[in-house]
């Protein structure tokens, strides 16, 4: 069981990166062309809503049923539970408590916070952020701090 | 009957004397933004401090603050040092000619990297390689017209209003407002009456929602004495550096 809550941490942590990065083509006014804009809500006849954003799109049914998809991955959550499928592995929850955990190899990018419950350590000549098995270091990206993972 | 005839004449009449003075006496609009501009670029020392506001709409995936009061020094032509401070922590941005300084105070670390430059080679190389510049670096460069007018095609004449400054806004500064009509954005900048210094800049984005950014400016300072210290970084205690990754660098890692 740990060791399936231990990959579990792995898939969140990866499934949290932000991979995209935005390259600089010009400024107005000191923004970024390349900022993302926010999406549309959208609502339905009978109950449903979904946003369409710039990096993917969700929706709730108005009975209850939730499905998310961006380019890194898709969940869906059902009254008979719920399974998630990601760049970096795969999850799936079922009715009695059963849990199934696939992880694929690290995560690239970049974090803006690293998970809670990580320790400090020194590792390949970095000072580091240790949590699910995973070494982050932090680095400025963008004029911020952001964390990338120690391979 | 004479008497409505003469009135039904007099009217127009003096309208249209009232509205031609108006015309002609309206304040050339691209004028006062080359006035603003001349100052600026004129004055070899200076600071300001600012609140600067952004939509969330605008920030992306990055986590800037939504307000911040920022404080800017500038020497020219190749000094500039910044303080934003937020809800997020205190950051600092220390360039002296030849290394530029990045201090994220709440995390006690920094980024230090050489780059002999003034502050317009700065800027560029920042936005080309960092994807990000100093704030507010537009009334710093060396030409704050030529930085106007490349995200303007159009500046018109609005009219003029007081800011809202103290108490009931009794210490409001009276200002030209002029629009700045661009691809990216529309921008409206207030220019003081008899300082000709900027004083509001709200800029709003051609994005879904019409997201915008609000400067306030306030504390312009044009006879700033060099305090070469603003200059001059220290590490503080137990800080630690990092890295200071460019956009090609990032996009290289996430690939992999």
């Amino acid at each position: 069981m740990k060791a399936i809550i231990a990959k579990s941490h792995i898939l969140l942590a990866g499934a949290a990166l932000l991979i995209s990065v935005s390259s600089a083509a010009g400024r107005t006014y000191g923004v970024s062309a390349q900022s993302a804009g926010r999406g549309t809500m959208y609502t339905t006849q009978r109950g449903g809503q979904a946003y369409v954003g710039p990096r993917g799109v969700a929706a709730e049914g108005a009975n209850g049923r939730t499905a998310v998809a961006t380019p890194r991955g898709a969940a869906v959550a059902g009254p008979n539970g719920a399974a998630v499928s990601g760049r970096y592995g795969a999850a799936a929850v079922g009715p009695n408590g059963g849990v199934a955990v696939a992880a694929r190899p690290l995560p690239s990018g970049y974090i803006r916070t690293v998970p809670v419950g990580y320790t400090t350590v020194y590792y390949r000549g970095y000072n580091c952020f240790f949590v699910g098995g995973i070494y982050y270091r932090a680095v400025f990206y963008q004029g911020e701090t952001v964390y990338v993972v120690v391979s | 009957m004479k008497y409505t005839n003469t009135k039904a004449i007099l009217i127009p009449g003096l309208l249209a004397v009232t509205m031609l003075t108006a015309s002609a006496a309206e304040p050339d609009a691209d004028q006062l933004l080359k006035q603003m501009s001349a100052k600026l670029a004129s004055a070899g020392s200076f600071s300001f401090t600012a609140i600067r506001e952004i939509d969330a709409a605008l920030l992306g995936d990055r986590e800037l603050p939504e307000k911040a009061k920022v404080s800017v020094t500038v020497r020219r032509p190749d000094k500039i040092a910044a303080v934003a401070i937020s809800h997020h922590g205190t950051r600092r941005f220390v360039f002296d000619g030849s290394s530029l300084v990045l201090l994220d105070e709440k995390h006690n670390h920094y980024a230090k990297l050489p780059m002999r430059a003034s502050i317009d080679g700065l800027v560029d190389q920042l936005d080309a390689n960092y994807g990000f510049v100093p704030p507010l670096a537009e009334f710093a460069v060396s030409n704050p017209y030529k930085e106007f007018k490349q995200q303007a095609r159009t500046v018109t004449y609005l009219g003029k209003s007081k800011t809202q400054e103290g108490l009931f806004g009794w210490f409001g500064v009276e200002c030209h407002r002029i629009w700045l009509s661009g691809k990216e954005a529309d921008a409206e900048l207030w220019i003081g009456v008899n300082d000709q210094l900027p004083h509001q800049l709200t800029a709003t984005f051609h994005r879904q929602g019409n997201p915008q950014l609000r400067v306030s400016f306030s504390k312009w300072n044009l006879a700033a004495h060099d305090d070469a210290g603003v200059f001059t970084f220290t590490p503080p205690t137990g800080s630690q550096q990092i890295e200071m990754w460019t956009t090609a660098k990032m996009k290289s890692a996430a690939k992999n």
